[in-house]
């Protein structure tokens, strides 16, 4: 018998084939159109990209993108869980926070780079951005987490007389981590879109975004296809790593190992 | 520590409809008490008030001050993603961590008496009903108490392990204070003195 989880994974799981397909129409169109600044070929972004692994410069670009986008992130992981606990704890504060939660998810994300940027150096503008655009969805998937708690078994807790550093690790971190996990998945998507946007906005030098900037500004196609494929890959590996991370802790945590 | 819990005068009412009124109930020491009601006739309300999870209208009850409670609940009351043996462990004071060797042996050996061999790190959301309860139950064991109450821990097994169970429990209570609440008179009488609820009101 298969799980409804484990046939919705089947049903989402991306198939070889149909990639193939894709690239092959990839192909026939860009060599239809004959013109690689309009439609540059697979065959051609591979190319230019294994000509980009070689130089100091990819390297040094992508670390300093993931350092600024991943850190803006743990940030807002932080501080989202502490301001989640907090607003769950004492009702003034989650009144003080509404607003401003609900502003960040209103604002685009083009009026805050620009504001940002008024305020900080473009070199920091990423961290910020991708800050700004994890926080709500983390801190109201969190709190929404905390609101859910199953009252029966607080009341267990309460007989049994269970301290609270155990009813934090074992009952409310338990009830919560599924809320928390969505969250981070949504919000590792959502914070390489906006950081990268931001940079390519703000130009910081030696960033991703200003590879892609430049490859715009000197209409340098297969360079705006390889980089793009490098983001993609980043944020998946990033993505899938850190929801590996949480699954570990959440297996050890349910054999308290 | 006097050697009874007594409960004087006990109303409780939700709204108009008055649950008990005026009860008054010795509860001994080192004994099992099994109260005995038809449902819905406030069993499971008494219990919660003994337990602190409920306050009552008017009347007292004394002699459950400084003492450690274990319970098992009308539901199985578990963490979902826990595994058994962590379930059971939960509600030892110590950080369950710095539990030693011994401790998860002892763990071991009680799910082993209970037919849930092979279960320990098995999450609770994978057991059937009958397992849950059995977790249920063992966890309330395993806990460091003075005072238990069972809210009818029997329910849902099948006769057989129903026998296999009710006698690993009496052997666990011997000695103890025990508050076992059921409407089966065959459990009642198995495990200790019956009190109808109801009667001497």
């Amino acid at each position: 018998m298969t799980s409804i989880t484990a046939d919705r994974e089947k049903k989402r799981k991306i198939r070889i084939w149909a990639v193939v397909v894709w690239l092959l129409i990839w192909q026939a169109v860009s060599m239809w159109i004959g013109q690689e600044i309009l439609l540059v070929s697979p065959v051609a972004v591979l190319l230019r990209l294994l000509e980009l692994i070689r130089t100091k410069l990819f390297w040094q670009s992508i670390g300093f993108s993931v350092m600024r986008i991943v850190g803006g992130f743990l940030l807002a992981m932080l501080l989202s869980v502490i301001g989640a606990g907090l607003s769950s704890r004492f009702r003034k504060v989650q009144e003080f926070l509404a607003p401003a939660v609900l502003a960040v998810k209103a604002v685009p994300v083009a009026s805050f780079v620009i504001l940002v940027l008024i305020w900080v150096s473009s070199e920091n503008l990423s961290v910020v951005i991708s800050f700004l655009m994890v926080f709500p969805i983390l801190y109201t998937n969190v709190l929404d987490g905390i609101k859910s708690m199953d009252a029966k078994l607080l009341e267990m807790a309460e007989v049994f007389d269970i301290p609270e550093s155990v009813r934090i690790r074992y009952i409310y971190v338990q009830q919560v981590l599924p809320f928390f996990r969505t969250g981070c998945s949504v919000g590792l998507g959502l914070c390489w879109k906006a950081g990268i946007a931001a940079e390519v906005i703000g130009i910081p030098d030696g960033s991703i975004g200003e590879q892609l900037y430049e490859a715009k500004v000197y209409l340098n196609t297969p360079d705006l296809f390889a980089w793009t494929v490098v983001i993609i890959v980043i944020s998946l590996v990033f993505e899938r790593l850190f929801l590996w991370i949480v699954d570990r802790l959440v297996y050890r945590m349910e054999r308290m190992e | 520590m006097k050697n009874a819990i007594e409960i004087v005068n006990l109303t409780k009412s939700y709204g108009d409809n008055t649950v008990f009124s005026g009860l008054t109930l010795s509860i001994p020491k080192g004994k099992t008490t099994c109260i005995m009601a038809p449902s819905g006739t406030g069993k499971t309300t008494l219990l919660r008030i003994l337990m602190g999870l409920e306050e009552c209208d008017s009347g007292s009850v004394t002699g459950l001050q400084d003492m450690k409670k274990s319970a098992v609940f009308q539901e199985d009351r578990l963490c979902e993603n826990l595994s058994a043996s962590a379930n059971i462990r939960l509600v030892r004071r110590k950080s369950v961590h710095r539990q030693e060797k011994k401790e998860r042996e002892e763990v071991r050996k009680a799910m082993e008496a209970a037919g849930l061999s092979g279960c320990e790190n098995q999450p609770v959301r994978e057991l059937s009903g009958g397992m849950r309860r059995r977790v249920a139950l063992l966890r309330a064991l395993y806990a460091e108490w003075d005072v238990l109450f069972l809210d009818e821990p029997f329910k849902g097994l099948d006769k057989e392990m129903k026998e296999k169970i009710m006698e690993y429990t009496k052997k666990s209570c011997e000695g103890k204070t025990v508050l076992f609440v059921t409407h089966e008179e065959e459990e009642a009488l198995r495990m200790g003195e019956i009190y109808r609820l109801g009667e001497s009101q």
